[in-house]
Formats: structure tokens, C-alpha cells, sequence
């Protein structure tokens, strides 16, 4: 008898499920797929090779996906929503507090500069990172939940950005006009630069599916 | 009949069948895709792909609920178990459907079994 288990895991690898769920998914389907197999071979009165060609595993592991993760708002709300806020409270804080220290200052008149005057804040971030992973690792999220929730604030601090752009030239009898350029540097320094570093304190909490025990 | 209808009719079908059973017995995928497949004589078929994602459906609904049973040929199954929220649904969908087919007699002379 083929291992269907093996099979089933290779093919939908990039299934991206807890790794408890997942085994649970390749194991009953491992099990359907043997049932089957041995079904077969007993109506044809030998041993019978499945062909599994017609199935289209990558829409096949969506479906699954989709079914198995899109639960109800609660468990949305556990694996996203909360890690999310309690990833920008924590770095609207940290700021915040690298500012009362005098680590810090932000000027509305030298956004360019805000990359190098907010190290500090920098260093701090992949800690922030890594809680929002953590909270939505426990929330039972999908890797990509575990990526979106700790780099939610810099998503906010680019579309704050992209918002006061849009205020300027909209107003640019009211409000002093900021060059294109100068936004572009401060999209780095808001955006890039702290999106890397929450990503890299969230990193250690993504692989987890990696070398997930076989199941029997 | 587009696309999308279809798709809708073919998925309600599918629920009432699984459902249906259900309320008789707790079975597991395989169980229930070979019996949907003699007791329709073959008209509804579910294959691995069609029918575990429904039923993944359906237990996330909380019509159904799952367990493991050990199996001394083979591998566990997991067994399938209407749960009062499904019982709930079967009236229902039954009813929808009967208005369907009636309906496609009265238009059509379709007739329902």
C-alpha cells in the first residue's frame, strides 16, 4: 500500500495551517485515500492504483484552508485584531517613551531625518514584533496572520503618511508643502525600516511549521 | 445557469445529502462519499477534494462535530456527528428543496421523486 501520508504532505506543503490541524487534515485524508485504495482493489478483485491526477492540490488546499481558518470573528479576532493592537499600542509607547527619555525627536519639518533620529525606537521594535507573533501563534493564526499582526503599525504609519500627503495637496494654501522626495524618505523611514524590524523580531515565531512531528 | 448558481445548487446539494445521512448515523468522509455515491446510484458523486472541504465547512458551522475512532484494519477515522445546529438545518434545507423541484415541475415538468 502506497504512503499516502507522505503523498498527501507533500502535495499540500504549502498548506499553511497550525501544525496540529494539518496533521489532523493529512491523517484523515491519508486515511480516506487508504479506504478507497483498498475498496478498489477489493470491487476490481486486485490491487487497484489510484490515480490521483484529476485532483488540483494547490485549489484543493485552498479550499481546505479557507474552511479550516476563516473561523468564526472570535478566533479572528484572537489570532489578529488583538495582537495587532497590542503590537501598536506597545510601539506607539515605545516611541513615545524613547521621546521623554530625549533618544528621540521627531520633527513635523525634517520627516527625512526621522530614519536616523528614531534608532533607538528601531531597536526596540523587533520586541514588539515578536509579541505580536507570539500572541498570534497562540491565537492558532496562519503564517500569514503571524506576518500581518506584527507589521500592522508600519501598514498605520505609511497610510498616516500617505493620508498627510494627500492633506497637503489638497491644502496647499494652508499647510507648508512637503516634497515628494522628502515623504519618500520618510515612507522609508516609517515604513521600511520598522517593518523590517518587527518582521525580524516576528521571524523565530513563522518556521514553526517546520519539522512538525509525523503523524500515525 | 451560470456559473456561480451552479456552483450554489451543487453545494446544496451536497449539504443536504451529507446532513441527511448524518441524521441517520455518525460516518466517516470515506463512508460517506461511498454511500451518497450507491444511494444515488451514482448521480452524486464527492470526490477527496469536494467533499472534505464541505465537511471542514460544516463542522466550522458547528452542524457537525468530529472524533477519532480507532480502526483495527487500518488506519483511526475520524466520524462525522450531527450536532443539534445541524438537526436544526436539515428541516429547512429539506423544505427549500422540495420548493425547488416543485418549482421546476410547475415550469418545467420536473418532477421530484
Amino acid at each position: 500500500m502506497r504512503n499516502w501520508e507522505k503523498e498527501i504532505r507533500e502535495h499540500l506543503a504549502s498548506l499553511d495551517l497550525p501544525p496540529e490541524t494539518k496533521d489532523e487534515v493529512i491523517a484523515e485524508l491519508a486515511s480516506h485515500l487508504e479506504d478507497l485504495e483498498r475498496e478498489e482493489s477489493r470491487v476490481e478483485d486486485g490491487p487497484q492504483a489510484l490515480d490521483l491526477s484529476g485532483i488540483r492540490w494547490r485549489k484543493f488546499g485552498h479550499a481546505i484552508q479557507t474552511a479550516k481558518l476563516e473561523e468564526g470573528g472570535m478566533n479572528r479576532t484572537k489570532s489578529l485584531w488583538i495582537p495587532r493592537f497590542v503590537n501598536l499600542s506597545l510601539t506607539s509607547a515605545l516611541i513615545n517613551i524613547c521621546g521623554w527619555l530625549g533618544w528621540v525627536n521627531v520633527r513635523v519639518d525634517r520627516v527625512d531625518l526621522i530614519p536616523l533620529v528614531v534608532g533607538p525606537w528601531l531597536l526596540v521594535l523587533p520586541i514588539c514584533g515578536a509579541t505580536a507573533a507570539l500572541l498570534a501563534k497562540r491565537g492558532e493564526g496562519s503564517r500569514a496572520t503571524r506576518v500581518m499582526a506584527p507589521v500592522a503599525p508600519s501598514a498605520v504609519w505609511f497610510a498616516t503618511l500617505f493620508v498627510l500627503k494627500l492633506i497637503f495637496l489638497c491644502f496647499p494654501q494652508t499647510f507648508v508643502a512637503i516634497p515628494v522626495k522628502t515623504l519618500a524618505l520618510a515612507s522609508v523611514g516609517w515604513f521600511v525600516f520598522p517593518a523590517l524590524a518587527l518582521f525580524a523580531g516576528a521571524a523565530p515565531f513563522l518556521g514553526s511549521q517546520m519539522g512538525r512531528p509525523e503523524c500515525e | 445557469m451560470t456559473k456561480r448558481i451552479r456552483s450554489k445548487i451543487a453545494r446544496g446539494s451536497a449539504e443536504l445529502a451529507i446532513l441527511s445521512l448524518l441524521a441517520e448515523e455518525s460516518l466517516y468522509g470515506f463512508e460517506i462519499a461511498k454511500q451518497i455515491g450507491e444511494r444515488t446510484g451514482g448521480a452524486l458523486k464527492f470526490t477527496l477534494a469536494s467533499l472534505y472541504p464541505l465537511l471542514y465547512e460544516m463542522e466550522k458551522r458547528g452542524w457537525v462535530e468530529a472524533h477519532w475512532e480507532a480502526n483495527s484494519a487500518g488506519r483511526d477515522r475520524r466520524y462525522y456527528r450531527l450536532t443539534q445546529t445541524g438537526r436544526r438545518q436539515l428541516g429547512p434545507l429539506r423544505e427549500e428543496w422540495r420548493s425547488f423541484f416543485h418549482a421546476l415541475d410547475t415550469l418545467a415538468g420536473v418532477s421530484h421523486a
